[in-house]
């Protein structure tokens, strides 16, 4: 590292700190806190601690106005457990995210408020099982309305 | 609908991204990169699928196959 960029950071370990923040939480006028990213994730991700609600969301999906996707990819242990939370954003309509067997779609937003899946949702369940993957159900968010799941027979009553 | 801004798929990205077949229609698949972009918008979705069948991305029947062809 630079001396100057050592410096604007306090240090390597200034900076290796503010790295670890791009995840925080944000401090609202009314005193709740919501998560939030210091950049969007893209498709590159941003790695979470812990499952973010659905309320985290469609905060998050409110405050961009673009689409989010929540991603456990399945870790070594029993039932795929020490594996990773991972968020993805893309544009209004669109999200690209990546699909293994270890991928389990957890839930997306639509930031359009539509409550069913779309012809791409089914499509990309049905990728998520062509790759292995033991997921067989996963969520929509629509902004402002309930959360719905769906299976590859359409939404799941 | 302008579709431009998806023209990488079929230009510049033409040989990393395929479609995938499934009991849903095609899928766009980056083989390369193991990712799916997904276009919740159903007729731009439509319109970039028939463009990249037109410029002659390739086709696999399962997502498997796709990422074993590199």
């Amino acid at each position: 590292m630079s001396k100057g960029l050592s410096g604007h950071f306090n240090g390597t370990a200034g900076f290796l700190h503010a790295l670890a923040e791009e995840v925080f939480d944000r401090i609202m006028p009314n005193g709740a806190k919501n998560i939030d990213f210091s950049h969007l994730p893209g498709s590159k991700g941003i790695q979470i601690k812990k499952r973010l609600t659905d309320k985290q969301m469609d905060f998050l999906t409110r405050e961009y106005g673009v689409e989010f996707a929540q991603v456990y990819e399945l870790g070594p242990g029993k039932k795929g457990r020490g594996g990773r939370y991972m968020i993805y954003s893309g544009i209004s309509n669109r999200v690209i995210i990546p699909v293994t067997n270890k991928t389990i779609l957890i839930n997306h937003t639509h930031p359009k408020g539509t409550a069913r899946p779309s012809p791409d949702d089914l499509v990309l369940l049905a990728l998520i099982k062509q790759a292995g993957s033991p997921q067989k159900t996963s969520s929509i968010i629509p902004l402002g309305k309930a959360t719905v799941k769906f299976t590859l027979k359409g939404l799941k009553t | 609908m302008n579709i431009e801004e998806y023209s990488y798929l079929w230009t510049t990205e033409k040989e990393d991204t395929v479609l995938v077949n499934t009991e849903f229609g095609y899928g766009i698949v980056n083989k390369k990169q193991h990712t799916v972009l997904s276009i919740s918008d159903t007729a731009t979705s439509q319109a970039v699928i028939k463009k990249m069948l037109e410029e002659g991305n390739k086709i696999y029947e399962n997502i498997l196959d796709a990422y074993a062809d590199i």
